[in-house]
């Protein structure tokens, strides 16, 4: 790297590969679906055209096929990162406080595991698994708990534990990481000063993890919500979610102004679920906090002691404080 | 938690036979230890002889592998940390970052249901007691480490427990900040009446504070005693070298008249320790060297009187030397003396209007038999 290009660029030519490559290969793609969601479909051979802009192509979107499947995406997305949450939290709990740290890597390589394997491959393994003549089915049928051939491939239902199945790890991760630097320190703490493993959990621990939760339910909720493999692998060919309709619109229909306009209000209505949800918890925090809040007395004393305490010689500073001991002495009788 | 401040029920800890193991390697040995009602004990040894451990399995974070721990008449021993009515003041503090300072200090109020209005005044007086009160809204991120330690302090004494541990609260406070501290919790602790149990390395530390200090090594109690006792009638060298600067000498008994013995050191020095003397092995129950036996002797540096060498010596115990070196410390003088070719003895002398005698002058030193201590032990 020459002296004048890191003059130009001052202390961000850290971060050139990344913005370069967010630019070329993530800003400007995206710009332009934004762009080709303006246009039209002109004739049979020609995927789009921008000679005319129009908004046609969201008239089109907002038609009710779209709509239902759209609802459906968002149900599977938000069910799907709930529920990885609630699976996550106890488990990545139990991995950051009660494994002993010599054997997290292990565990840790396990989570991964899954990772090793192509996310179409694995998906694939779930058609095995939830076939009518699979061994599920019949375990289940032969302990008496069904009466007919399991039938639940290519539903929703399919979709819906297949998107937790490959999302998981991605909520364990975080939230791992997030449980594991609050440290033992601070629960030691919450212990010795009378709260018992829930209270510590609910007071210290979690409140401590929520950048964890958060980042965790931001890296299930926006991959799952554009998915298509895994809807297309096991929801079967009437379209489940959302990017199966993306899918069909860029690689079957070859509209890809119809396309990019579904493309791009499946963006947006991402993004508004991620900062309804931001207020949400901003809100439940402020809440919380409201509730949790410690109200002092605004007694005398207590403003003016604060101002003068500073500028006494030691001794007198000390002694000072006696009259509020005294009165913790009186308020004996209530504890 | 419904302890109260009154000094008379405050807590008074028996610890029978206490042991733990970690993994098959014993961190306390058969420990017996009681600690008075409203004393400011320290559990005072270098890292790693047990002393955090046994502070650890008081507070409930630790389980010992046997032995009883009791306060007055409850048995802790099987009880959770979060229902004992002691408080721990960490050492790296612990305050919890998401929470401000008053909140903080209300937590431990909080677990036991203690009614809002109550909370807020106790958390109050505690935070005014520690002279924090106008950090109440402040998080503890935003505090220096002497503050945080007050709020750590507050939040531990809001609750009223019976006994305060401090694990090495002040190991991170720069030494000004250390020494004013010290006098303030001793003040504090003196007021509230509260058996204190503080661990600390800093030997200086239990010597300012305590009313008892517990001297641990390897698992074990080397000795128990006020500051003054254990520096000046250590029970074993390990304590002797342990508290404060020391002094050893290698020597041979040479003889032993009914008690009193004569010495020779490994550089011809006759030392004649005063028989019977605070520091004689006979006078604390520690085994009695016999003539021709190899003894640790123990001599303080400031109970080393130094003359000009052409001086007539005026005491039974003497020795000339030569000063290899002077450092002044303020408010005392330390020589380094060389007895012979390379017997190496430190000495302190209070700070006086004398000029110090100067490096490569010969010398003088002189010592009181009552001043000798003699060890059979290896230390």
């Amino acid at each position: 790297m020459t002296s004048r290009f890191r003059k130009f660029l001052g202390d961000s030519a850290l971060s050139f590969p990344t913005w370069a490559y967010m630019l070329f290969f993530f800003a400007l793609p995206v710009a332009l679906v934004m762009w080709y969601s303006f246009g039209f479909k002109p004739d049979q051979f020609t995927t789009h055209s921008m000679e005319q802009l129009s908004l046609g192509r969201y008239r089109e979107v907002v038609s009710p096929t779209f709509l239902s499947v759209f609802t459906a995406t968002l149900r599977i997305s938000i069910v799907g990162t709930l529920a990885c949450l609630v699976i996550a939290v106890p488990f990545a709990y139990w991995l950051a406080v009660k494994v002993p740290p010599g054997r997290r890597g292990l565990l840790l390589a396990l989570v991964l595991v899954p990772f090793w394997t192509n996310f179409l491959v694995r998906t694939l393994g779930w058609q095995i698994i939830l076939s009518p003549d699979g061994f599920v089915s019949e375990a289940l049928q032969g302990i008496g708990l069904l009466g007919s051939p399991l039938d639940i491939l290519y539903s929703r239902a399919a979709v819906q534990i297949g998107v937790i199945y490959n999302y998981l790890p991605l909520m364990i991760l975080p939230l791992f990481v997030a449980m594991d630097s609050a440290g033992v320190q601070l629960r030691e703490a919450s212990a010795d000063l009378g709260a018992g493993k829930w209270r510590t959990f609910f007071q210290v621990t979690l409140p401590l993890a929520t950048p964890g939760v958060v980042s965790g339910c931001l890296l299930v909720f926006i991959p799952l919500t554009g998915d298509y493999i895994t809807a297309s692998v096991l929801g079967g060919a009437n379209g489940t979610m959302i990017g199966q309709l993306v899918a069909n619109q860029f690689q079957n229909a070859q509209n890809w102004a119809l396309g990019s306009a579904m493309a791009v209000v499946l963006m947006l209505f991402t993004l508004a679920v991620v900062v309804v949800t931001a207020l949400l918890a901003l809100v439940v925090k402020a809440i919380i906090r409201y509730v949790g809040r410690v109200e002092l007395p605004t007694g005398q004393h207590a403003g003016t002691d604060a101002g003068t305490a500073a500028d006494l010689p030691e001794g007198s500073r000390v002694r000072q404080a006696e009259p509020a001991v005294s009165g913790t002495t009186t308020g004996g009788p209530h504890a | 938690m419904s302890a109260t401040l009154s000094p008379a029920i405050a807590g008074e800890l028996s610890i029978r036979s206490l042991h733990k193991e970690f993994g098959g390697v014993a961190a306390i040995k058969d420990l017996d230890l009681d600690i008075r009602a409203g004393e400011f004990l320290c559990l005072l040894g270098p890292s790693g002889c047990g002393k955090t451990t046994l502070l650890r399995m008081i507070a409930g974070f630790e389980e010992p592998t046997a032995g009883v721990i009791e306060l007055g008449s409850t048995d802790l021993t099987k009880m959770p940390a979060h229902k004992r009515p002691v408080n721990t003041v960490f050492q790296a503090y612990a305050l919890f970052p998401h929470m401000m300072v008053a909140e903080n200090v209300a937590y431990g109020l909080k677990q036991s249901r203690t009614p809002k209005k109550e909370i807020g005044q106790r958390v109050d007086e505690a935070l005014t007691m520690v002279r924090m009160r106008e950090f109440a809204d402040r998080s503890p991120g935003q505090l220096s480490g002497g503050q945080q330690q007050r709020v750590a302090l507050a939040r531990a004494l809001v609750n009223r427990p019976k006994v305060l541990l401090l694990d090495e609260p002040m190991s991170a406070l720069d030494r000004k900040l250390r020494e004013e501290m010290q006098v303030e919790l001793k003040l504090l602790q003196k007021r509230l009446g509260i058996t204190f149990i503080f661990v600390t390395h800093d030997q200086e530390e239990a010597l300012a504070m305590s009313d008892r200090i517990v001297v641990m090594y390897d698992g074990c109690i080397q000795q128990i005693g006020s500051a003054e006792e254990v520096y000046t009638r250590p029970a074993n060298s390990f304590v002797a070298g342990f508290i404060g600067k020391q002094n050893f000498v290698e020597a041979v008994v040479v003889s032993d008249d009914g008690g009193a013995l004569r010495l020779r050191s490994v550089n011809n020095t006759t030392i004649l320790p005063e028989p019977n003397a605070a520091g004689d092995p006979g006078a604390t129950g520690r085994p009695v060297p016999s003539v021709g036996d190899t003894v640790r002797v123990a001599i303080r540096p400031e109970t080393l009187r130094l003359r000009v060498a052409d001086g007539v010596p005026s005491a039974p115990n003497a020795v000339r030397g030569r000063i290899a070196g002077v450092s002044f410390l303020g408010d005392v003088v330390q020589y380094v003396l060389l007895i012979g070719e390379d017997t190496e003895i430190l000495s302190r002398v209070p700070r006086s209007d004398a000029v110090p005698l100067p490096t490569d002058e010969d010398v003088l030193i002189e010592w009181d038999g009552a001043d000798v201590a003699v060890y059979c032990d290896e230390g």
